[in-house]
């Protein structure tokens, strides 16, 4: 009789439908896309997001004192390292890898090109104490260099001040909040505005030629693995290197040989170079690559010329401003 | 006054009155109590603790939903395998809520046993290692079905570039007629795979493919190759290429979502879900039985309790009551002792106001009576001086009859009258008792004496006889009309001498009647004849003084009986 009561009085779970993902509820009522528009914002702490955000760009964090997240992750340039020189990440002796955008990867189901880490605080984690990355060296190090933020950590709601979770909490909610919402094509897929005719051609290839079926969902990829050379070799002009086995050196099987994680197309026109190992410098380079190894296509100039159209129409805003008026270079 | 010495000395108010516990059963009194409280607070630490029923909803929910996710992943599967979605995006969604919902799953409800805990915890440790396994199939089938979905994209596009080449480059410099006619028959064979895929058009295909050198899993009972595999040029490279990964993905997806579905999670979640169940239904039903226990330990400690109180009010009760009533009797005795006092001081003032009465007018006679007989007997006749004379000594007799009858009721009254009987004959004591009767009366009031036997010898006191026999003769003279009859009745026993005096006088009112031996006491209508009150109280006194009894019949108006009765000693005794 007790326990009945008990369990009268407790109340029904709320419904948990949308807890535990890492993708917002579809936005759009229609399935004939087969993409989503990036929301504005997510249901994060305000106060971790902006801790978070001067942490990402400390170089306490790491061992030198020299190096931080924005080092690597230049946010004004799309949050990739924009240079030809690609730093050692991870250069843990599979060779180097070129390094993905830090926006929006808070819909990436997995991360780096070998999809290793399932989560960003995962992720962060790895980064942070790995000695060719952060060599934060040990959490108490880490801590003892960013003393200073204790007051900043107590009034974010840690009250013993910094901790290995807080910094934790702060980084990731702060790489959560990167967003770039109302890019061209999204305010398209949401009937706000045109977008260019090549673009919408180019929209009609990617679905027609099977780009899409690896890039889709809302972050236009980032949530399968895929074979890198389904129909032709890419690496037959050089010969594959150790870091072109991708996802195989982390399972060890055969099926994931030169398997990646299909990166995100979102704001690909501004984070130049592509592919794992940036070998194309161009965004058509990197279409007419893409179209020749993953589809058996010889693409004709006008379809790539579309496709990067459409492509472009793919970059979205930070910060109330274009990434593509950001990251173009100086004049 | 003696109400205090009485009080005192009275067992009721003594402070023994309420029994003390005796310590030893005070001792084992706190001592049971203090068992059933630890009972009561252990089993109470039993049930609160590890009990939370909320978190255990929240368990048995979170299995029902890792069921409910299961179910929707392999819905999600099947629906990407027929190709009516357009992206993975729900997959991954409902993968990340599987996995976020592990997390309350590794925590066990308190309530389990340990035994049960760790049944539980291994089984979700099964159902994490079969879900990491459907995990990696479903990456798997994402992978294959895009490779599949581009390859059926571009298959009908090179069968297209095949037909234009046999068109365009008829002849030698083209494919040979054989390896067209092989290429036309893989192309059918896949394109029939593809509408039916069953195990014997996938054989066909596969075989097909084989005689191409390209070897796909089924091939294995495939007849081997005629030769070495033919130079099909690019074109038929990208026909081969596309059924390759045709016949290779179909297979490969079918036996993904073969594998994926046939994954026993639900059967796993099935029987963490029995292990759960039968475990809170033990804790339950532990939990019901610590319920009762602590039931039964408070039913147990307020029937302790109130029998311990009830024994103690009926103890103090029974202390109560044997006080009240010897309060009660002791009350009754000091109200008599109080009684007594009244009457004497009432006695005292009534013998006060009597004396300053009765006495003033018998001296104010003998002083007018002295002076004028000082003052002027010289001229008076002698017969006028005896007059006087006679009246003062008449007087002085009158006073000395009061004072006798007072100092006799005052030695009655002090419990120190003597009795001292002697033999006599009747006749002996009435004769000289109705002279001096006569005398005071009158000689004309009528007096009707009876006696049986006729002169009876009787063992009294004859003075006290006298005073009882003189002031109830008196007192019946005195009530009646000077014509009326007064009867005297002496009968003689030898148990008893009765003496019955009946008049036929005022009589005594009814309401006069307790109170009419009281000394002083005179009855309402006696207010017009002259008398002290002290006639029937020395009656009283003197029967009692001899053990007789008085008995006295009246009615106002019309007369009076009165009767005393003594005791006759025998020679004997």
């Amino acid at each position: 009789m007790l326990t009945a009561l008990l369990f009268a009085c407790t109340p029904s779970p709320t419904p948990t439908e949308e807890r535990g993902g890492r993708l917002p509820a579809p936005a759009l009522a229609s399935t004939a896309d087969p993409f989503e528009p990036i929301p504005a914002s997510l249901d994060l702490d305000p106060r971790l997001v902006t801790l978070g955000g001067r942490l990402f760009a400390d170089p306490a964090l790491s061992g030198s004192g020299t190096r931080a997240c924005t080092d690597c992750h230049v946010l004004e340039k799309g949050g990739i390292y924009p240079e030809d020189a690609r730093p050692s990440h991870p250069d843990d002796g599979t060779g180097l890898y070129n390094v993905p955008t830090v926006f929006n990867v808070a819909f990436n189901f997995r991360l780096n090109w070998q999809g290793g880490k399932e989560t960003l605080e995962e992720h962060f984690r790895a980064v942070l104490l790995n000695p060719r990355v952060m060599d934060g060296g040990s959490w108490e190090a880490v801590e003892a260099r960013l003393s200073s933020y204790d007051a900043d950590f107590v009034a974010a709601g840690f009250p013993s001040g910094v901790t290995a979770a807080g910094i934790e909490a702060a980084v990731v909610s702060y790489e959560r909040s990167l967003l770039t919402p109302n890019a061209p094509f999204d305010r398209w897929l949401r009937g706000e505005t045109e977008i260019p005719e090549p673009a919408r051609r180019g929209y009609a290839h990617f679905k027609d030629l099977g780009c899409v079926s690896c890039h889709q969902g809302i972050n236009v990829g980032g949530n399968l693995f895929q074979r890198f050379g389904i129909q032709a070799d890419p690496f037959a002009d050089r010969g594959a290197t150790t870091r072109d086995h991708g996802r195989a050196l982390l399972t060890g099987l055969p099926e994931d040989e030169f398997v990646f994680r299909v990166p995100s197309l979102r704001n690909v026109a501004v984070t130049a170079p592509y592919f794992h190992d940036g070998s194309a410098p161009s965004l058509p380079m990197a279409v007419r690559e893409m179209g020749r190894v993953q589809l058996g296509y010889g693409l004709a100039d006008d379809e790539v010329a579309d496709i990067v159209a459409f492509l472009e129409s793919l970059t979205g805003e930070w910060a109330g401003q274009s990434l593509a008026v950001l990251a173009a270079p100086a004049p | 006054m003696t109400t205090p010495n009485t009080l005192e000395g009275h067992p009721a108010v003594r402070p023994a009155a309420v029994p003390a516990s005796p310590p030893a059963g005070r001792v084992l009194a706190v001592a049971t109590v203090v068992a059933l409280v630890g009972l009561f607070a252990s089993v109470l630490a039993l049930l609160t603790q590890g009990w939370d029923g909320a978190a255990n909803v929240r368990y048995v929910d979170a299995v029902q939903r890792a069921l409910d996710l299961d179910a929707r992943l392999e819905a999600d599967v099947a629906r990407a395998r027929l190709g009516t979605v357009t992206h993975f995006d729900d997959l991954v969604r409902t993968q990340d809520q599987s996995r976020a919902n592990l997390g309350p799953l590794r925590t066990p409800p308190a309530a389990l046993t340990a035994r049960a805990a760790l049944d539980v915890s291994a089984q979700v440790a099964r159902y994490d290692e079969l879900l990491r396994e459907k995990f990696f199939h479903t990456e798997q089938f994402k992978s294959e079905l895009a490779v599949l979905r581009n390859a059926l994209r571009l298959l009908p596009r090179a069968a297209d570039d095949l037909r234009d080449e046999s068109r365009v480059h008829a002849g030698p410099t083209g494919l040979t007629e054989e390896d067209r006619a092989d290429l036309s028959h893989l192309l059918d064979a896949v394109l029939l795979l593809v509408v039916d895929p069953s195990f014997a058009r996938t054989e066909t295909a596969a075989c097909a493919l084989a005689r191409f050198g390209v070897l796909v899993p089924a091939a294995a009972s495939c007849p081997p190759p005629p030769g070495p595999p033919a130079r099909v040029g690019p074109i038929g490279e990208a026909l081969l290429r596309q059924s390759r990964l045709v016949v290779h993905g179909q297979l490969a997806l079918d036996g993904r979502v073969r594998a994926l579905l046939s994954l026993p999670v639900a059967e796993a979640l099935h029987a963490l879900q029995a292990t759960l169940q039968s475990g809170l239904y033990a804790a339950e039903a532990r939990r019901r039985g610590h319920e009762l226990l602590v039931a039964l330990a408070a039913c147990a400690t307020i029937l302790f309790g109130a029998a311990t109180i009830i024994r103690r009010l009926q103890a103090q009760a029974a202390a109560l009551a044997n006080t009240t009533r010897r309060l009660g009797v002791a009350l009754a005795e000091l109200e008599v002792e109080r009684d007594r006092v009244y009457q004497l001081a009432e006695h005292r003032s009534r013998f006060l106001a009597m004396t300053s009465h009765e006495f003033r007018t018998p001296l104010s006679l003998i002083l007018s009576s002295a002076e004028l007989l000082g003052t002027y007997s010289e001229g008076w006749t002698p017969d006028r001086r005896r007059r006087h004379l006679e009246r003062i000594r008449d007087a002085a007799r009158h006073m000395t009859g009061m004072l006798d009858r007072v100092l006799l009721l005052g030695k009655a009254e002090a419990g120190m009258l003597e009795v001292r009987p002697r033999r006599l004959r009747v006749r002996e004591l009435l004769e000289p008792l109705i002279e001096e009767l006569r005398a005071s009366v009158g000689p004309d009031r009528r007096l009707e004496l009876v006696l049986d036997p006729p002169d009876p010898e009787v063992q009294v006191d004859d003075e006290l006889l006298r005073h009882v026999l003189l002031n109830l003769l008196s007192n019946a003279f005195k009530y009646s009309a000077a014509d009326s009859l007064v009867r005297l009745s002496v009968c003689a026993s030898p148990e008893a001498l009765r003496l019955d005096v009946e008049d036929q006088g005022i009589g005594i009112p009814a309401e006069d009647l307790p109170k009419i031996l009281d000394p002083f006491h005179r009855a309402s209508n006696a207010r017009d004849f002259k008398g002290t009150g002290l006639g029937l109280a020395i009656v009283k006194r003197a029967l009692d003084a001899q053990g007789g009894e008085l008995q006295i019949q009246s009615e106002a108006g019309a007369g009076t009986r009165v009767r005393a009765r003594i005791p006759q000693k025998r020679e004997a005794i």
